[in-house]
């Protein structure tokens, strides 16, 4: 059993699916104090046997993206199993059929976006293209500034499942070995720090 | 760790040559290195206490004060370890850790005791009555003792770590020849960042005439200023107090002149119990016994991350 974290945007998603790709469960929290990610862990794998770890690795929300990765890392530790790398644009963009820009909640009315063919970018609202329609979890207040900024947000309706998304994802996503799990930043990190050792991968 | 005394493994890896070349901790690289150090140290600890992670009874984790990046890493990793072993997991005070530092350097050492813990985050003088409980009696309104000894350290061009090349410049100068204001306020507190202006106005002065002799008596003068500020307040608090165990811990504790002089300042009047140098840095053998004796004390105490933990 695969069990997929992604606590990095506004809503916090868990699945636990098997090798074949179908999905034994899944289920998406606000993100936030009150989500008990130990908690849901313990309980959705409860009688099945844990053989690898799906992580969102960012961009995103500078807590929830260290809090979902870094458990992830221990339970593959602990486990001794395989532990894999998922983007989390990525993930949205997987959920959908049509070309669509994916965006990720980036706190202060911004957000991370994938456009196709290009990298991921942070942006305001006014700057995301408006001829293709956004896939993402945001926080209401961002996503009506994206709404009044001409962003055609798809609802979740309309969408594959976060667990559906990251069961394709999961056919091609390689292993990281446990100390080279990194998360992937966006912010500003000050001139000292990018001057350097930022570009090592 | 076994019963809160007996270290079986404590590995540290030091961040000190990463951080080095941007002369202090970088926070966004100190908790990366943390997630990708983690599964190295964790295997190597088992390996050398030559135990498996069935002989675990207990994990503990540091919840705070500290950056908040690196705390959710530790505390994050501790958790799912915690999941996947089925092994209950406790959060740790990092400064109650500094105080049992002690205990493992003296395993008969017990409660009540008074406490200074120095670091480069505090200057703090803690009353301890009993296992698990702990209050602070007087801490530092602004620099810690070791911030003070690493931004002194930059002004003198000794970059970083600063404490250690302070420590090493100050034992050839000769205080008396560069006097610096010894910072003293009312009751137990501390203010260090009144003497470091103080530094940096005699550096100005002294301009392109601050030689190395010059440089030397000014670290010496800094270094006694410190030391003696926070020796004053402890022997007050030993006076208030009347307690017979005193304990000097945390980084700054490594510092030549204030083990010697808080030797001098205890004197007969308590036994001072200072750890070796490998127990007063930062290390997880002290954060074992503090989760130790917490959880006897008072159960299993939360995991939530509180950059800014309050004792
Ligand atoms: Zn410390």
């Amino acid at each position: 059993m695969i069990f997929v974290i992604d606590t990095s945007s506004a809503r916090s998603a868990l699945a636990l699916i098997r090798p074949d790709g179908t999905i034994v469960a899944e289920e998406t929290h606000e993100s936030g104090r009150t989500f008990d990610l130990p908690g849901r862990f313990r309980e959705m794998t409860a009688g099945h046997a844990v053989t690898k770890v799906a992580v969102a690795t960012g961009p995103g929300s500078f807590t929830g993206l260290r809090v979902g990765v870094s458990f992830g890392l221990g339970v593959a530790i602990g486990l001794e199993i395989p532990i894999v790398a998922l983007r989390t644009l990525h993930i949205q963009v997987a959920r959908s059929d049509r070309p669509v820009v994916a965006v990720a909640e980036a706190g202060r009315g911004r957000v991370y976006s994938l456009a196709p063919g290009s990298e991921p970018q942070l942006t305001g609202p006014e700057d995301l293209p408006k001829d293709l329609p956004a896939v993402g979890w945001l926080r209401p207040a961002t996503e009506s500034s994206l709404r009044s900024a001409g962003v055609d947000l798809l609802p979740d309706a309309e969408l594959r499942s976060f667990g559906a998304a990251a069961s394709r994802l999961l056919e091609s996503a390689l292993e990281v070995a446990y100390g080279s799990l990194r998360l992937e930043y966006m912010q500003a990190l000050g001139s000292a720090f990018t001057r350097n050792r930022w570009t090592r991968t | 760790m076994v019963d809160g005394r007996r270290v079986l493994a404590n590995v540290i890896h030091s961040q000190v040559d990463l951080h080095a070349e941007f002369g202090g901790v970088v926070p966004e690289l100190a908790a990366r290195d943390h997630l990708e150090r983690l599964p190295h140290l964790l295997d190597t600890t088992l390996e050398r206490a030559g135990i498996g992670h069935d002989d675990l009874d207990l994990l503990a984790v540091t919840r705070g004060p500290g950056l908040a990046g690196c705390l959710l890493v530790g505390v994050g990793v501790a958790e799912g370890l915690s999941a996947a072993w089925s092994r209950p997991l406790t959060g740790v005070n990092h400064l109650w850790g500094h105080i049992y530092a002690a205990m493992l350097a003296r395993p008969d050492l017990e409660p009540p005791l008074l406490g200074l813990v120095v670091s480069g985050a505090h200057s703090d003088l803690v009353l301890m009555p009993e296992h698990g409980h702990f209050e602070v009696i007087g801490r530092t309104r602004d620099d810690a003792a070791g911030e003070a000894f690493d931004k002194a350290a930059r002004m003198l061009g000794l970059g970083y770590p600063g404490g250690p090349a302070l420590d090493r410049l100050a034992r050839t100068g000769r205080p008396e020849r560069q006097p610096l204001p010894r910072p003293s306020l009312p009751g137990l507190e501390y203010s260090f960042s009144g003497l470091k202006t103080a530094l940096l106005y005699r550096l100005r002065d002294l301009g392109d005439g601050a030689g190395p002799e010059q440089r030397a008596d000014l670290a010496a003068s800094f270094e006694q200023s410190v030391v003696e500020s926070l020796l004053e307040k402890l022997d007050a608090a030993l006076a208030r107090t009347g307690c017979t165990e005193v304990v000097v811990c945390g980084g700054v504790a490594a510092n030549t002149l204030l083990r010697r002089r808080a030797a001098e300042v205890v004197g007969d009047r308590a036994r001072l119990t200072m750890p070796p140098l490998d127990l007063c840095t930062d290390n997880a053998a002290m954060i074992a016994a503090a989760a130790h004796f917490a959880v006897k004390a008072k159960g299993l105490q939360p995991t939530t991350v509180d950059p800014s933990l309050n004792w």
